[in-house]
């Protein structure tokens, strides 16, 4: 048997060839610590007695918690799925093979497949959509505001460049979009690293766990394991759902101010056709002229200002956010090692 | 540099899923070893008791409270030692079951992938 027939036993759920092995290991492990306890009592050594005792015990709780492993799972789904916001949805998802195998079958939940992490990741999904449809408007914008920066008007006594202003506008904007091309990679990863999450927190992490906290030469790695288990199955998308999700509707709210621009200048812009008769017609007399730059550089401001918040939220969700997320987990994970006990990963933390 | 590295890396990987193949059949068997040698341990504390009980009775009245009190350590010994190893079994299972009808009934069971 590999080990990947072991951790897939445990998705079968009961009696799996994973469940008889983590099964024998504790019962080894009861056998030793009776052989230790005994000689402890023989040769009057308190540190074996001890050491009996603690393995006993250990193995007791080991055997409840492998006894109760559907249990666990089910209690972390449904854990995960009432902390999400009651406004919640999984349209972003496609595909059963995304959710995770595990979930309470018998439940009634609308949205049964839908976890932390999946929900996490929709929403890194959307904000990631919104990124891109940010990157095509900003783009239409800097064309507009390059083509507008370029335009010359020659009244036949003087030359005259009514735009030329905006072209360091277009160019700020254009070092906005190649920062924004950094954060949706950084947006990708840590979507992917959520998916991870949901897929093998209950499915590999946890089971083998399990296994090796089974045995006592092994049970510090089990209990970090299993801590980790937990933390990347609440915490991590907790603190990215609770920390993200007003912040993607004031995203869109942005998003939005920069296509009413480019929907009322790139699309517009009358003086752009210069095949058509009478297109610049309407530049002919000044006061329209005047008119349609305060108009322009009042929007441009509103398109800078946009731009700008875009930019600070896509930063907030890609840069900052997976920092103290990826914080609050190790901290977590650490906590909870030392409870499942390990301790052993503290010491380069503490150090740092 | 890493290539320098590789074969061994592989030939480690390659021991360690070689070892998982018959890892049920060598869990079993270590389990049964160790029954076997705890309970042979047991008998020999047990028997080992029996000889230094005798022993303290030869003993002068003033050092004989020290051998008995060896002796009843041995015998203690060898029968905690037998109890825990033929109770192992039940106490793994009812260990494993205790927390099993805490659950709300077998609808939680994981789905099988």
């Amino acid at each position: 048997m590999g080990i990947f027939e072991i951790i897939d036993s445990f998705k079968i759920g009961e009696s799996g060839s994973g469940f008889e092995i983590a099964l024998s290991i504790v019962g080894i492990s009861i056998v030793f610590a009776g052989i230790v306890l005994g000689l402890g009592f023989a040769l009057n050594s308190k540190k074996m007695k001890n050491f009996g005792k603690e393995e006993i015990l250990q193995s007791f709780i080991n055997a409840a918690l492998l006894g109760a492993f559907g249990l666990i799972v089910a209690m972390l789904t449904t854990v995960s799925y009432d902390l999400l916001p009651t406004n919640a949805t999984a349209t972003c998802l496609s595909g059963s093979d995304m959710l995770g195998w595990y979930r309470p079958i018998s439940s009634s939940y609308s949205n049964e497949n839908l976890t932390l992490a999946s929900y996490s990741e929709c929403l890194i999904q959307n904000v990631e959509t919104g990124s891109f449809t940010f990157t095509d408007e900003l783009s239409k914008s800097i064309d507009t505001l390059s083509f507008a920066s370029d335009i010359e008007l020659h009244t036949g006594i003087v030359d005259y460049k009514p735009f030329s202003g905006l072209s360091h506008i277009s160019k700020a904007l254009s070092s906005t979009i190649n920062r924004t091309t950094l954060y949706q990679s950084l947006l990708t990863a840590n979507a992917l690293l959520l998916r991870f999450s949901y897929l093998t927190a209950l499915t590999v992490f946890l089971p083998l766990g399990l296994i090796f906290r089974s045995f006592f030469v092994t049970r510090k790695v089990g209990g970090l394991l299993i801590a980790i288990a937990i933390g990347l199955y609440i915490i991590y998308p907790l603190i990215n759902v609770v920390a993200m999700r007003s912040d993607v509707d004031e995203l869109y709210s942005s998003i939005n101010d920069i296509t009413n621009f480019t929907s009322k200048y790139y699309e517009n812009l009358t003086f752009y056709d210069l095949s058509t008769p009478g297109s610049v017609s309407s530049f002919s007399n000044m006061t329209s002229m005047t008119q349609y730059r305060k108009d322009l550089v009042e929007s441009t401001y509103h398109l800078t200002g946009a731009a700008a918040n875009v930019e600070g939220s896509l930063f907030y969700m890609s840069v900052i956010l997976p920092i103290i997320s990826l914080f609050i987990t190790i901290v977590t994970i650490i906590q909870l090692t030392k409870v499942l006990g390990a301790e052993f990963i503290t010491t380069p933390i503490e150090i740092i | 540099m890493i290539s320098m590295y590789l074969p061994l890396v592989m030939l480690i990987l390659t021991g360690v899923f070689y070892a998982t193949v018959k890892l049920e059949s060598k869990i079993t068997s270590l389990g049964t070893t160790l029954t076997n040698v705890g309970l042979g341990l047991s008998l020999v504390l047990i028997i080992l008791a029996a000889i230094v009980f005798g022993i303290s009775q030869t003993m002068p009245s003033e050092s004989r409270g020290k051998w008995v009190s060896i002796a009843v350590g041995l015998l203690i010994g060898g029968v905690v030692m037998a109890a825990i190893i033929g109770a192992s079994t039940m106490i793994r299972e009812s260990a494993y079951e205790s927390l099993q009808q805490v659950g709300p009934s077998s609808d939680n069971v994981p789905v099988g992938g």
